[in-house]
């Protein structure tokens, strides 16, 4: 053990990479609204899912080039997602859905690349992307329905004498959606990306003892980073994935709140 | 739509033979369709990962807990009740944390139900495990 060369703390701090850093000060009448790196990426990941789409689709080939081929998928996948998820009337809000879809996939894509900054890892970011969806899904369900959105909170076959406490549970359990949808999404890739900074520092640990054991030692940390980058491109898409399903879901919930 | 009818007429032009072969090859179709639905389900299944269900189940239950207390804290601060709220919405909100993981897992369990006879179309290949 090389305690000694590692007295000086772990090599790598894991949370450095969510530090945010102001680009561009601004300033709106005491409210801090500056340009930092996290609205950098956000800026850089909107006009990526636009060139990549518009770009793409230039041709309007009859049969797609590879390019062309990637947005008729992701198009085609998304809207199966808001078929089975929101029925047939859900359709109107595919241009929602899909931005939605496509900025978050291509947000967390960006952060796997080296010195990129994941947005999708501050919780306040997806905070404010579930509540677009919870409070816009919300005023679909009352323009939709009207008070008939109401019912989406009253359970069938629920005993007189118990109604008030179950509907009361149900409306907590509505309230407590945004809570969830961003903390999934948050959680996942922080948790994913502080993983792989502190097995990266597992190497440089190893390296450091100087001996032949310490360096071959280090194979194993390598061979879990490249086993843990695999995962987090899947988990970068599937989260995404998740992400726009429940918000079908909850939209399927708000035009259909019978059951 | 007008493929369809376009499909029936030539249909009718065919010897016997020709039908027959015709129903097999659709029969062979449907039924190598099923298997790679059956197959594409398995799969996004065994993406479900032990740890992605966990993960799952776990911020359901903290949304619920979260959102009970947090109102119930909500309503002290305007009412100045201080303790009440706050521990009936405790409670509520656990009441609440349950369902939400009920509700999911509820799911989990019909989706290796409905396999192969409810949704045939080979979208629903993408559908229900990989909610994670």
């Amino acid at each position: 053990m090389a305690a000694d060369q590692a007295q000086g703390g772990f090599p790598v701090d894991p949370i450095h990479q969510f530090q945010i850093q102001t680009l561009i000060p601004l300033d709106f009448g005491g409210i801090d609204a500056s340009f930092t790196n996290s609205s950098l990426w956000m800026v850089i990941t909107m006009f990526a899912v636009t060139a990549f789409t518009i770009f793409a689709m230039r041709g309007r080939a009859m049969v797609p080039g590879r390019m062309q081929s990637i947005v008729e998928m992701s198009y085609e996948f998304v809207a199966n997602m808001v078929r089975e998820n929101a029925g047939s009337d859900g359709q109107k809000f595919f241009p929602f859905i899909f931005t939605l879809f496509m900025f978050v996939l291509f947000a967390n894509l960006f952060g796997m690349f080296p010195y990129a900054f994941t947005v999708m890892s501050h919780i306040i970011v997806t905070f404010a992307l579930a509540m677009t969806v919870f409070i816009g899904v919300t005023l679909v369900g009352f323009a939709k329905n009207g008070l008939g959105f109401l019912k989406l909170f009253v359970p069938d076959g629920a005993p007189g004498a118990l109604l008030p406490l179950v509907v009361l549970i149900e409306i907590i359990s509505y309230l407590s959606r945004p809570i969830s949808l961003s903390v999934r999404l948050f959680a996942n890739l922080l948790a994913g990306h502080i993983t792989l900074k502190i097995f990266a520092g597992f190497i440089i640990t190893f390296v450091s003892t100087g001996s032949v054991l310490g360096i071959a030692g280090a194979i194993l940390p390598m061979g879990m980073i490249v086993a843990l980058t695999a995962l987090e491109f899947l988990v970068a898409f599937l989260q995404a994935y998740v992400f726009t399903v429940l918000t079908c879901m909850y939209l399927s919930d708000a035009l259909h709140p019978g059951h | 739509m007008a493929d369809n009818s376009d499909e029936t007429s030539q249909s009718t032009r065919l010897t016997q033979g020709e039908v027959g072969a015709l129903s097999d090859l659709e029969k062979r179709i449907h039924t190598a369709q099923r298997e790679r639905h059956k197959t594409d389900l398995a799969e996004s299944q065994k993406r479900n990962t032990d740890m992605g269900v966990g993960l799952r189940l776990s911020t359901e239950f903290i949304a619920g807990i979260i959102a009970g207390t947090g109102l119930g804290w909500l309503l002290d601060y305007w009412l100045g009740t201080t303790p009440l709220f706050l521990i009936l919405g405790l409670g509520l909100g656990f009441a609440a944390a349950i369902m939400n993981v009920l509700r999911v897992t509820k799911n989990m369990g019909t989706s290796s139900v409905q396999t192969d006879d409810t949704k045939t179309d080979d979208t629903a290949g993408n559908t229900p495990g990989a909610t994670e």
